[in-house]
């Protein structure tokens, strides 16, 4: 059983660990992207008319 | 044993509270009208007009997947299984890179430039297939759905301690209208949107909620109290006597990969993406979100688990002695535990970011199934007859139509099963016929128009993991009422539906093989 609970405390910190570092590098490059759609779109418009 | 409504109304959760969740809603509501503006065809309002990037696509994968249902059940999971659950969000995680390195599937669709999964059908089999493919896929993933809107209202009254008795069906009503209002407006392109600021509303909620939940229980204390309750069975999936076992361990691991490669609502991020490269880097990186989505509630339901054995009232309404009334539903351990220890200010957050949860999974489920309606079913029926514009409308009109069975769904529906159990026993209806006609479509040369049509069917056995749809065969049978109740269940739904892809994968394979395609006119790349 040692090795299971070790395991899991492994996997819960090192998840918690790479989702917060995940997390904040797309909060900062999502805003961008959020441009880069929004450019997209407009484009796609403007091209239509 | 004191009532349901006292223990609920322990609650910390104030009008500072209500406050932060309003100005949320507000919020999404007017992104839907911003959104609406930049709506041109239905390429635009199904995907975004292709032009997503990867950053935002792994923040809408995330907010569509860690949807307010999912938090629920997993810690429901984690209340009952303890820490043995996390083998399903590693599970699913491992598969969800595996996805990302190979392309499984969803980059090969990608390139097919296509709508939705059925289009592809369409392409590689028949028009037939196509529609019957849409047809089979809406009526899996609405029924999947049914029980969202619930147990979303159960999470908001259980932690909002609301103490009218209709109160969730007013939260329902509620929920559902803002979504429908926002989804309806702008498509795809409000629903991306909105995820983004859901992703980061709902990830500083995770986190702070997390922390706040060890703070409160003690780090060790939580391991400690978990080993003396339950043991091995609480640590180790496949340890004698735990309620998973190897069968449960396999169907999961189906479960993963269909999650990630088959599920319309992950694969129409795929679809949305601007390029292959793209939809890889999203999906190795949202393998982290794919396992981090179960972990952390199952985490909550633990926590739960442990503050009910520590509080005496709760304890005895959890695990009533016998004689001594009915326990409580298990779906409201984790909320009232939230409701209790985190404090005024943070409840609020942690609640929008849960509300959060709810609409980013309801937008993008509820577009999903209309444009495959759109697409798949009334499209090619009405033979070239249905503009770009009429086509959005009735997209629309789905929207709203699906919303609403839903609603029915779920006020009818008595959930007396697991709801995890019910969720992947309909999702099955649609995922296991899929696995077989993508699979082989995409990588099998021989797979044929006979072979599609005969996996489709057999997906359609996945329904007989539903204890309700067993009792009723039986009782066709002439069983009485009193003998179905001492059988139980006969298959229990992990069989089911490993047995259902077995037969979904036999059904095209003999199809394809004793009748195989007259032309190849139909056929597409196939490598």
């Amino acid at each position: 059983m040692a090795f299971w609970i070790l395991l899991w405390k492994v996997v819960l910190i090192v998840g918690l660990v790479a989702f917060g570092v995940l997390a904040s590098v797309v909060t900062v490059l999502g805003a961008r992207d959020v441009k880069h759609l929004l450019a997209t779109l407009k484009s796609n418009q403007n091209g239509e008319d | 044993m004191e009532s349901f409504a006292t223990i609920i109304a322990d609650t910390n959760f104030s009008y500072l509270d209500w406050g932060i969740v309003l100005i949320y809603l507000v919020l999404s509501v007017g992104i839907g009208i911003f959104a609406n503006r930049y709506v041109g065809g239905l390429s635009d309002y199904i995907v975004a007009g292709r032009g997503m990037r990867t950053a935002l696509g792994i923040a809408t994968l995330t907010g569509t997947e860690m949807g307010l249902v999912t938090v629920m059940y997993s810690a429901q999971k984690g209340f009952t299984g303890g820490f043995a659950a996390f083998h399903i969000g590693v599970i699913s995680g491992l598969l969800a890179f595996f996805v990302g390195v190979t392309g499984f599937i969803v980059t090969r669709l990608r390139r097919e430039r296509v709508l939705t999964i059925p289009e592809y059908y369409g392409r590689r089999y028949s028009k037939g297939v196509q529609v019957f493919g849409g047809i089979m896929l809406a009526f899996g993933g609405i029924f999947n759905m049914g029980m969202f809107l619930k147990a979303g209202s159960m999470f908001i009254v259980g932690i909002t301690g609301l103490q009218s008795e209709s109160a969730v069906t007013v939260v329902m009503v509620v929920l559902l209208s803002l979504v429908l209002f926002y989804t309806v407006m702008g498509g795809m392109i409000s629903v991306i949107l909105t995820d983004y600021v859901q992703f980061v509303v709902l990830s500083f909620g995770l986190f702070l909620a997390t922390g706040l939940a060890i703070y409160y229980l003690g780090w060790d204390h939580i391991f400690n109290v978990v080993i003396a309750e339950k043991g091995e069975v609480a640590f180790n999936p496949v340890a004698e006597g735990s309620s998973f076992g190897f069968d449960y361990v396999m169907w999961m691991a189906f479960l993963g990969l269909v999650n990630c490669a088959l599920w319309p609502t992950a694969v129409a991020r795929a679809l949305a993406s601007d390029s292959e490269e793209t939809v890889r880097r999203q999906f190795m990186f949202s393998s982290i979100t794919f396992a981090i989505r179960n972990i952390i509630p199952y985490f909550w339901g633990i926590c739960a688990f442990v503050f009910v054995l520590g509080t005496p009232v709760l304890k005895a309404a959890f695990f009533p002695e016998e004689g001594a009334g009915e326990a409580i539903d298990t779906l409201y351990a984790m909320p009232i535990f939230l409701g209790e220890v985190l404090p005024v200010g943070v409840i609020g957050i942690l609640t929008a970011a849960m509300i959060a949860a709810f609409m980013s999974t309801h937008d993008s489920y509820l577009l999903c199934w209309s444009s495959v309606l759109t697409n798949d079913v009334a499209k090619p029926l009405m033979g070239g007859r249905l503009t770009d514009k009429g086509a959005v409308l009735l997209t629309r009109i789905f929207v709203v139509a699906i919303g609403l069975l839903i609603l029915f769904i779920s006020l009818i529906y008595p959930l007396k099963t697991d709801l995890w159990d019910f969720m992947a026993v309909t999702g099955a209806i649609y995922f296991t016929g899929a696995f077989a006609l993508l699979s082989a479509g995409l990588y099998w040369k021989p797979a044929s128009n006979v072979g599609a049509i005969c996996a489709l069917i057999a997906g359609g056995f996945a329904i007989f993991g539903l204890p309700t749809v067993q009792e009723f065969f039986l009782a066709g049978l002439g069983m009485s009422a009193e003998r179905i109740a001492e059988i139980g269940l006969v298959f229990s739904s992990d069989r089911v539906g490993l047995g259902t892809v077995v037969l979904a994968i036999l059904g095209m394979v003999g199809g394809s093989l004793i009748f195989p395609d007259k032309s190849s006119s139909n056929e597409v790349e196939v490598s």
